[in-house]
């Protein structure tokens, strides 16, 4: 286990933001959320004769990040005091991984985007993979809530011998309390780089009518979860198989599909945990190590 | 209820952030390269023989692009039980041109025939290389690579004129179809709106004709399906125009997960 001061911090978090209109408890995180919290984490990590550390370290606003004492090299776990985000919220993360330097980033838990009373909530995250370097971008879904407003975006620069692990997942509504996302307002834009190079470029948008939406078969099937992976490596597209093998035993709609050095998987199903069970499966065979211990929590 | 509309037409076309490397600056170019379409005599507006010809060539099945082997997602979506018959094939491509594939291909034409026409040959490269960086999957990418690079080839050998050559060398690798077939249309003073309506009618009819092919759906079926999404073609054009390089956006997040499972599916007729 990791500190406990983490553990009792995302309790306090997950407890003052189950329902941001309730009042009691929640009105508190409520208001708070109204002054448009913002937060940012940058960070470089470096390599020394074998082991990384972080040699830069910043937090701001609502952002923290901590280190949980971990086997298997650096692992970073980030966290958003703030309870989740809505309207205005602004978050970043800024993540450079030095030469031949490895980190894992991941969440303790799932981020929470409320309902919008007009603007919209940009999270924007940045990240870096130099010569030699690891990089695994692992966060746990983010929920969207009805008439959520959410602008976020990836953008990556890998060395042309550096990895890149990429999962981020999305749901629609809390399925197991029966809601759903009517209307909402989603872009999710990635751009990832190679030696300078664009080679991955996507822009999903979701907006207006959600559950419309989802319902049609070219865009969700009626499922409310969904997630992206991607693999940028030298080894991306020699990983397919294992990836497809390892996909099959899962119980979500996957396709998974590689070319000029990276592999692509997206996924659908119905409930989140069903996305963890298939990130549990897939993520371990591209790092070479086990997930984070935040995962198995 | 019409602020609801507001928001959701303000969803649909976000203000553009400043200092975006995505963006084109490039708005429609000016003059006589990108006016072809005027009004005759007897008051009703037409395209001249001059932009029609070329147009019909170049995006007919007999032009060696080899477009007859791709079925953009579409033999997944027949093997799936997602498209069955008439009715279902046509929402299916509906949701391809509006929600996906369409609109960017028509973005993404207009923007390559614009930077053409302005002599931005930059800007050219910078739409070749995110229209290729957005193909989602490995058939897609063969799909819109392959398809481009024969055309820009084709049209080289067989419709050359100085402005193409000039802007075939700054496309010397692969080449995204749109952006090929927007980069000739500017070289011969063709009008970026004009060539993305045919070019989206041209797609609608080549998928057509593989769901004749892949499903229980008759010639006359599929031609009432070409007929009925040829205004959806052309609002896509009128619309693309006053878009740039950074309205880019999916929504068809299925039809790409598909996409990745066509290449394991056990028979195939299409290469996508």
């Amino acid at each position: 286990m990791y500190g406990s001061a983490l553990r009792s911090e995302e309790f306090a978090t997950a407890q003052a933001s189950s329902d941001p209109t309730r009042p009691g408890p929640g009105a508190d995180a409520g208001a708070r959320r109204r002054q448009r919290s913002e937060g940012a984490i940058v960070l470089r990590v470096e390599a020394s004769r074998g082991v990384s550390r972080a040699v830069r370290v910043a937090e701001s606003g609502a952002s923290r990040l901590r280190f949980p004492r971990g086997q298997h090299g650096l692992d970073g776990a980030m966290l958003n005091v703030a309870g989740g985000l809505a309207c205005g919220d602004r978050m970043s993360v800024e993540a450079e991984v030095g030469p031949h330097a490895a980190l894992t980033l991941s969440t303790p838990g799932a981020e929470r985007i409320y309902r919008s009373d007009g603007a919209t909530t940009q999270v924007a995250t940045r990240l870096a993979v130099e010569a030699g370097g690891a990089l695994a971008w692992l966060p746990q879904e983010t929920i969207l809530f009805d008439r959520a407003r959410l602008a976020r975006r990836l953008d990556a620069e890998v060395a042309p011998d550096g990895r890149l692990l990429a999962w981020e997942a999305l749901m629609f509504g809390r399925a197991a309390r029966g809601e759903t996302v009517q209307v909402g307002d989603l872009e999710d834009r990635w751009r990832v780089r190679r030696g300078g190079r664009l080679i991955f470029a996507e822009t999903l948008r979701l907006n207006g009518q959600i559950r419309d939406l989802m319902a049609k078969r070219t865009v969700a099937g009626g499922r409310a979860c969904l997630a992206t992976l991607l693999y940028v490596a030298p080894d991306a597209e020699a990983k397919v198989d294992d990836v497809r093998r390892a996909l099959d035993g899962c119980d979500v709609e996957a396709g998974a599909s590689a070319w000029n050095g990276l592999l692509v998987v997206r996924l659908l199903a119905c409930l989140a945990e069903r996305l963890r069970d298939a990130a549990r499966a897939v993520l371990p065979l591209l790092m070479g190590r086990p997930l984070p211990r935040v995962w198995s929590c | 209820m019409s602020e609801l509309r507001r928001l959701q037409n303000e969803m649909r076309h976000p203000p553009a952030c400043p200092g975006d490397p995505c963006q084109t600056t490039e708005r429609r170019a000016s003059g006589s390269l990108d006016a072809p379409d005027k009004p005759g005599h007897d008051g009703v507006r037409r395209t001249d023989a001059a932009t029609l010809l070329p147009l019909l060539a170049w995006l007919s099945p007999a032009f060696p692009v080899g477009g007859y082997a791709y079925s953009h997602g579409l033999e997944q979506a027949v093997e799936d039980g997602d498209v069955m018959d008439p009715a279902s094939l046509e929402v299916w491509l509906e949701e391809a041109l509006a929600l996906g594939l369409g609109r960017n291909d028509a973005i993404l034409l207009q923007a390559a025939q614009r930077a053409v026409a302005a002599g931005d040959l930059a800007t050219l490269r910078e739409a070749n290389e995110l229209a290729l960086a957005f193909a989602p999957t490995r058939e897609l990418h063969l799909e819109t690579a392959q398809q481009g690079r024969s055309f820009l080839d084709a049209v080289l050998a067989a419709w050359p004129n100085d402005a193409l050559r000039t802007t075939a060398s700054e496309l010397p690798g692969e080449v995204a179809y749109p952006v090929a077939v927007g980069a000739a249309a500017a070289a011969h003073g063709i009008a970026g709106e004009t060539a993305a309506a045919a070019y989206l009618a041209a797609l609608t009819q080549a998928l057509v004709s593989a769901g004749v092919r892949l499903a229980p759906v008759g010639q006359t079926a599929g031609a009432r399906i070409v007929a009925r999404l040829a205004p959806l073609a052309q609002r896509l054009a009128v619309e693309a125009a006053s878009l740039t390089l950074d309205d880019l956006a999916s929504s068809t997040f299925r039809l790409d997960l598909g996409s990745a499972r066509h290449e394991t599916q056990y028979t195939r007729l299409f290469r996508s």
